[in-house]
């Protein structure tokens, strides 16, 4: 008999006998058959892939990483530059009606308005107001409780120091209800800002 | 376990490297791979609890003189032990078909070693084979006094237990391959008990140990005994091979067997036969 038929024997052949009684009171150690090795070996090739790609996804994950804070990196610094770049350079048109605005504002209206603010009293009543600031001349209509306060509401407001002259163009007495009153046109000039 | 593994592994314990002890009730025996030492405790039969002790001495001395002319005992880093009935007892047990569940089934073969052998479940291990179906299935049961006291004893001889069986699982699993009969009966007699298996279609039917009448026995003082089982255990078939091993394997063919039957020596490799 040689060895494939002595294989073909122990596979294939069944003895007549009743198995083998599995009873020692000496636990047998039992060698592994060749489908656990093959367990064996294939959870451990699995084991062994799944350690390598989690490896190589780590390494591909801190390089993302990586990659990603270098671009954010980047990116912050673009923004910031081109923030820098968009306030360095200002449109011409609104720079222009900057450069306008803050000329009016440097002028004397505003001084002119505070003027009238400070000057003005209990006694005067502004109606309209008419100002040029190209003419540096302001126009004011207003009432008065009499005509002095009218002249004391002109006199006062010619003495501030930014102004040139004032002067009641006219007056006329009105009666109010049961009150009389004097209305007036004033006009004024003040000095150009230097 | 592949067939070429199963190989592999009986084969494990090299001869020239595993002594082979067996006890019997009145009478041990050691085999180093050369000569066989036997040994007698004469009228006194030690128990598990003396066994150590007594055979310690014996047993040193036997495995320092058994080698001649290699230094065989110097070999011998295994021992297996083989266990007769009064160490051992060996049951076959036919679970009823409620029992299913593992502890039912645990309880069903105490009771019924205890029952049948006498055996107590605290100071006794019983080993029972894995049960497949319907199939029967067979149940040991030593001391575990006995079983530290084997361990003690190869550690002072410095051997590795590598085996403890009872003698008719022993002599099951050497002989086994002897047996070509899917119907017939297993004899083991030793120490005038004869521990009698019949089996039909391959299939375990029954399993008996008893004292024998007379201490000379042949085969045909087991011819009562196998007609017996035969008929009490519904065997089917007509005729069978009845198998002999153990102390008094030398038998011939004895015309009182059951009508069919023919008797066969069987050949141990341990030298039981």
């Amino acid at each position: 008999m040689n060895l494939s038929d002595w294989h073909l024997n122990i596979w294939l052949h069944r003895s007549p006998a009743p198995p083998a009684i599995a009873l020692d009171f000496v636990p047998q150690r039992r060698w592994p058959n060749a489908l656990g090795w093959l367990l064996l070996v294939t959870g451990a090739l699995g084991s062994l892939n799944v350690v390598l790609d989690y490896r190589d996804l780590g390494a591909e994950l801190a390089a993302t990483q990586n990659r990603l804070s270098r671009e954010t990196r980047h990116l912050d610094r673009a923004r910031r530059e081109a923030l820098d770049k968009s306030r360095e350079t200002v449109p011409e048109a609104q720079l222009r009606s900057a450069v306008e605005l803050a000329r009016l504002l440097q002028g004397r209206n505003l001084d002119v308005l505070t003027d009238l603010e400070r000057v003005g009293s209990e006694d005067i009543g502004i109606l309209s107001l008419n100002q040029s600031a190209r003419d540096q001349q302001l126009k004011l209509t207003g009432q008065a409780r009499s005509l002095k306060a009218a002249f004391d509401f002109a006199r006062a407001l010619a003495a501030r120091p930014g102004m040139l002259d004032a002067q009641i163009n006219s007056y006329e007495f009105k009666q109010v209800g049961s009150v009389e009153a004097v209305g007036f046109t004033l006009n004024a000039r003040w000095k150009e800002a230097p | 376990m592949s067939p070429l593994w199963r190989n592999w592994l009986r084969f494990r314990a090299h001869p020239s490297r595993c002594a082979r002890l067996h006890l019997g009730a009145t009478g041990w025996r050691l085999d180093t791979g050369e000569l066989p030492h036997a040994g007698t405790w004469g009228d006194l039969t030690p128990t598990a609890q003396t066994l150590a002790a007594s055979l310690n001495p014996a047993l040193g001395s036997a495995l320092a003189l058994a080698p001649a002319p290699a230094p065989a005992a110097a070999q011998c880093k295994q021992l297996a032990v083989v266990l007769d009935a009064h160490w051992a007892r060996t049951q076959l047990i036919h679970y009823p078909p409620a029992l299913r569940e593992r502890r039912e089934r645990q309880g069903y073969v105490e009771a019924l070693l205890r029952d049948t052998h006498g055996v107590d479940p605290t100071h006794w291990q019983i080993l029972v084979e894995p049960c497949y179906g319907d199939e029967a299935v067979f149940a040991c049961a030593i001391e575990q006094a006995t079983l530290s006291a084997l361990q003690t004893l190869s550690q002072t001889h410095g051997l590795r237990l590598i085996s403890v069986q009872a003698a008719f699982v022993a002599c099951w699993q050497a002989c086994r391959q002897q047996v070509t009969s899917a119907h017939g009966a297993l004899a083991w007699l030793a120490d005038g008990r004869v521990s009698l298996g019949v089996w039909q279609h391959s299939r375990w039917l029954a399993l008996r140990t008893q004292r024998l009448q007379q201490t000379n026995a042949g085969a045909a003082d087991l011819a009562p005994l196998l007609q017996l089982m035969l008929t009490s255990n519904g065997y089917a078939i007509e005729g069978g091979i009845l198998y002999l091993a153990g102390e008094k394997g030398n038998h011939t063919v004895s015309p009182l067997l059951p009508a069919g039957w023919t008797a066969q020596t069987l050949v141990m490799a341990g030298g039981g036969a």
